[in-house]
């Protein structure tokens, strides 16, 4: 398994050159720059600023520059604030890391729970709650969800603020929560319970009920570690999704996280933060799915790197 | 074994976990919550209280540099140049003594400043501090944005072009550093003594005073900034002159600005704390001051109708015009469009009291003028016999063109926004409707759409232009003139170039204003690159327990009323 890790960790090089390259040739394909500007610059300023940013280099010669500067874990500067991408990650993405959790606790907790609750009850109240809820939450995407719960917990009834994210002040944390993680606990919900109720129905399970075990002990014993398996298989994007930030739900609360940095820094062509941004975010998602892939091994033991 | 697993699992959970929660529990380096060491509340009538209002992210703290007016309106907050303006728009002393005196030929400026002018860190402020500033937005490593302002200044023009032109043909070579300081030392300003400032123009510029009180011109604090190339100090390193200065700053979240101890305005501040919330979305600073989180904020267009109605908001809310015009641009270079009675009936075929009333809410003022009438001192409504709206005389005008309504092809290029497709939308359909004329609509992203327009590949866009400064020369040089860098629309209309010409140059003010009223006509008269459609305003949320913003409100106010000169507000609420 320490070589398989090892020769994973290798490997996601190729994959972050790869993804740098097709970022920087696609990124400097598509019309307009970032001193394109409703107000004309003059041509003289427009030159001033190319040089000031390296971009009146010929673009193979930017291109070989950035990634030397990447060797040496150089992100380069942000055009819109002229400071280096590195400190504005490390700034932005211990907010969107602190929502992220959060709403990953309340995802996975909120959704193993209905998920169970709704599998032990197949076809009854508590599965028809679960369900309901899981649907709901899968049909209310998140730019409808959060002027809901604004307009009804802000506007109307004052127990909750709107402005901005405050870790330890549930005033700030409830409704960016709620608003984030309600889609994917409606996913954990539906998974935990298509793959409960599967479980529930091997002959193992009847076998330990047959025994006489408690029906807790045959949940959390023998149900739970093989139901959990699929849930196991998306926490992994699941996590690295919401940790990353949502440009939405950021947006909505004005709270500054990366993922509201990322689409800004887009729609004003910030050449440096797309950059940094993109292998930041493709750095989190080859770490992510490494984890989950020896998660299996250790949760599996059928399965051998 | 199974158990030894599970514990594995357990363990590399709790490591992420540990991690993630490690890396998100670091504060922000660029916070602090040092208090500054400003002027503390007394009991006699100190400052008091705190007021927030909603704003925006700036993109530069740098004066000499920035670009966006979000940037400038919290410059004016922290720093001031040796004018600044008053209510009416005319620039009055702040840092210097009194009005710049004046050669006979208009190319000498020199300014006396105020005695014993000091930083907010207690260094002395000198005439030095002003010669930096002007020499750094002329610096070609700081490229500054506005330097184009100071181009009448001695040798600010070649000390900023010094870094050559690798993508000219051919390739202009870039100054070496002995040469760049030797046109660095040549820039026309100079500190004759510690509280004279001489600026020397290659030309009389008249409205050069204007550009005294903008922030191009802004001092710098020499103890630090010591170079004209150093890097700019971020809000919590700098030092100020201004009413105000920061206490606390998060990126992308607030900052917070104190009194400033060493303030030399008869007005001091009245607030103990102001604090700027950044937020990007003005409907989610609408629903902060619904909810009481803000005590000032910009309204939310698409909801304008519903403030004005509100029992409460509509009386919280303060409306004025804004020095922004917004208008059809036409490509004149366009084969279709280089036809002036095609433009003149696209204008006439627009009802713009529909557009103002139904489609923007009565958000705007109707026009057929260019300038603000403010600016201009022509009524609204001058030019509405030459391309206002009427259906009959567009007729007449698509008619005079020589063109069937078939061989009419035309694009209209907008942003991608809710708000500009119900514009493009009702364009479209007054063209159809009196004109018979099928108009595509393309919707594009913002940066797509300024590329396009500043490389003239459009037929017509909504587009139009904010004041830099308040005078009718910043309405009309350099936009219309031929040839310009600036002359998007490619407007080509000798008498037009002839006349501002005239303008830029002539000391009598009144004569000069006259010649800019003329040459507004000159642009109106065939929709010469412009058919203006509406004025902008001013919507504005303030609480009740707020005072000096709605007296000290302008045109150019950026988040809230009063914005330019914070040192008036007052909050009674504790």
């Amino acid at each position: 398994m320490i070589a398989y890790t090892i020769r994973r960790i290798f490997l996601m090089l190729p994959l972050l050159l790869a993804i740098a390259t097709v970022t920087f040739f696609l990124m400097h394909a598509i019309q307009g720059g970032p001193f394109d500007q409703d107000k004309p610059l003059p041509p003289g300023t427009r030159i001033a600023l190319e040089q000031r940013y390296g971009l009146a280099k010929p673009l193979e010669e930017q291109y070989v520059t950035y990634l030397k500067n990447l060797a040496h874990f150089d992100l380069g500067i942000s055009i819109a604030t002229d400071r280096p991408v590195r400190d504005i990650i490390g700034e932005r993405f211990p907010i969107s890391v602190q929502l992220g959790i959060c709403a990953f606790a309340f995802a996975m907790i909120g959704g193993l729970a209905l998920g169970t609750i709704a599998a032990f009850n197949q076809n009854g109240i508590g599965d028809y709650i679960g369900v309901f809820v899981a649907t709901a939450g899968s049909a209310l995407p998140g730019f409808i969800l959060a002027p809901i719960l604004v307009i009804t917990f802000v506007l109307r009834l004052h127990w909750f603020d709107v402005l901005g994210w405050e870790f330890g002040n549930y005033h700030k944390m409830v409704l960016p929560i709620v608003a984030f993680g309600m889609l994917p606990m409606a996913l954990v919900a539906r998974i935990t319970r298509a793959s409960m109720l599967d479980v529930l129905r091997q002959d193992y399970i009847r076998t330990a009920r047959a025994k006489g075990l408690r029906e807790v002990r045959v949940v959390v014993r023998h149900a739970a570690k093989n139901a959990l398996i699929p849930v196991l298989t998306i926490s992994g994007p699941v996590f690295a999704g919401l940790i990353t930030g949502s440009f939405i739900i950021e947006r909505a609360f004005a709270i500054p996280g990366l993922g509201q940095e990322f689409v800004s820094a887009v729609l004003v062509r910030d050449y440096g933060e797309i950059m940094g941004v993109t292998l930041f975010y493709a750095f989190i998602f080859a770490v992510m799915t490494l984890i989950v892939d020896l998660m299996y091994a250790v949760a599996d033991p059928r399965i051998r790197y | 074994m199974a158990k030894l697993r599970w514990r594995m699992l357990l363990g590399i959970l709790t490591l992420v976990a540990t991690v993630a929660v490690a890396t998100s529990c670091g504060g922000s380096s660029n916070s602090s919550n040092t208090p500054a060491s400003g002027a503390t509340t007394s009991s006699s009538g100190a400052p008091s209280g705190t007021i927030t209002i909603a704003g925006t992210q700036f993109q530069s703290w740098d004066p000499h540099f920035a670009n966006f007016a979000q940037d400038i309106a919290q410059f004016y907050m922290v720093w001031r140049g040796l004018y600044e303006f008053d209510l009416n728009s005319k620039p009055v002393p702040s840092m210097a003594a009194a009005m710049p005196t004046v050669s006979a030929d208009g190319k000498t400026f020199t300014v006396k400043l105020k005695s014993g002018l000091k930083w907010s860190d207690g260094t002395p402020l000198t005439a030095g501090d002003f010669v930096l500033g002007l020499q750094r937005t002329c610096n070609p490593d700081i490229a500054g944005n506005y330097e184009y302002i100071l181009t009448a200044v001695v040798g600010c023009d070649t000390y900023y072009n010094s870094n050559g032109n690798p993508t000219a043909t051919p390739p202009v070579p870039a100054k070496s550093a002995t040469e760049k300081e030797a046109l660095r030392q040549a820039v026309g300003v100079r500190a004759i003594d510690d509280t004279t400032i001489e600026y020397k123009l290659t030309d009389p510029q008249p409205t050069f005073g204007e550009m005294l009180a903008m922030w191009p011109t802004f001092p710098v604090p020499s103890s630090k900034v010591s170079k004209v190339d150093a890097a700019w100090p971020a809000p919590l390193a700098n030092a100020y002159n201004g009413p105000f200065m920061p206490s606390a700053y998060t990126e992308k979240s607030s900052i917070e600005l104190v009194p400033n101890p060493n303030w030399s305005g008869a007005q001091k501040p009245q607030v103990a704390k102001i604090v700027i919330k950044y937020i990007d979305d003005v409907a989610v600073a609408d629903n902060a001051y619904r909810n009481g989180e803000i005590d000032a904020t910009a309204v939310d267009s698409t909801q304008l109708a519903a403030v004005q109605k509100d029992p409460v908001l509509g009386k919280e809310l303060v409306e004025y015009p804004a020095t922004r015009t917004m208008g059809l641009e036409f490509n004149d270079s366009d084969p279709i469009l280089s036809n002036k009675n095609v433009r003149v009936a696209l204008s006439q075929a627009v009802d713009r009291n529909t557009l103002n009333t139904v489609v923007l809410q009565g958000a705007n003022v109707p026009t057929t003028n260019w300038m603000p009438p403010d600016r201009s001192g022509v009524a609204l409504g001058t030019y509405d016999s030459l391309i206002g709206y009427n259906v009959n005389a567009a007729k007449a005008s698509l008619a005079a063109s020589g063109l069937k309504t078939t061989d009419i092809n035309l694009t209209l290029l907008m942003v991608d926004s809710a708000a500009n497709h119900a514009v493009a939308e009702f364009l479209q359909s007054q063209w159809k409707t009196n004109l018979g004329l099928d108009v595509k609509l393309e919707f594009v992203d913002t940066k797509t759409r300024s590329a396009r327009y500043n490389a003239t590949q459009f037929q017509i866009v909504v587009g139009g232009w904010q004041e830099d400064y308040p005078d009718p020369e910043n309405w009309m040089l350099g936009l219309w003139q031929n040839p310009s860098s600036q002359n998007k629309t490619k407007t080509n209309v000798a008498a037009l170039d002839t006349i501002l010409k005239q303008a830029t140059y002539d000391q009598n003010d009144t004569e000069r204003r006259q010649l800019y009223q003329q040459s507004e006509k000159l642009l109106l008269d065939g929709a010469n690159g412009i058919a203006p459609l509406y004025h902008s305003g001013q919507h504005r949320l303030v609480k009740p327990y707020i005072t000096g913003m709605k007296e000290e409100k302008r045109a150019s106010d950026t988040f809230v009323p009063g914005d330019w000169n914070p040192e008036y507000w007052k909050t009674s609420k504790k």
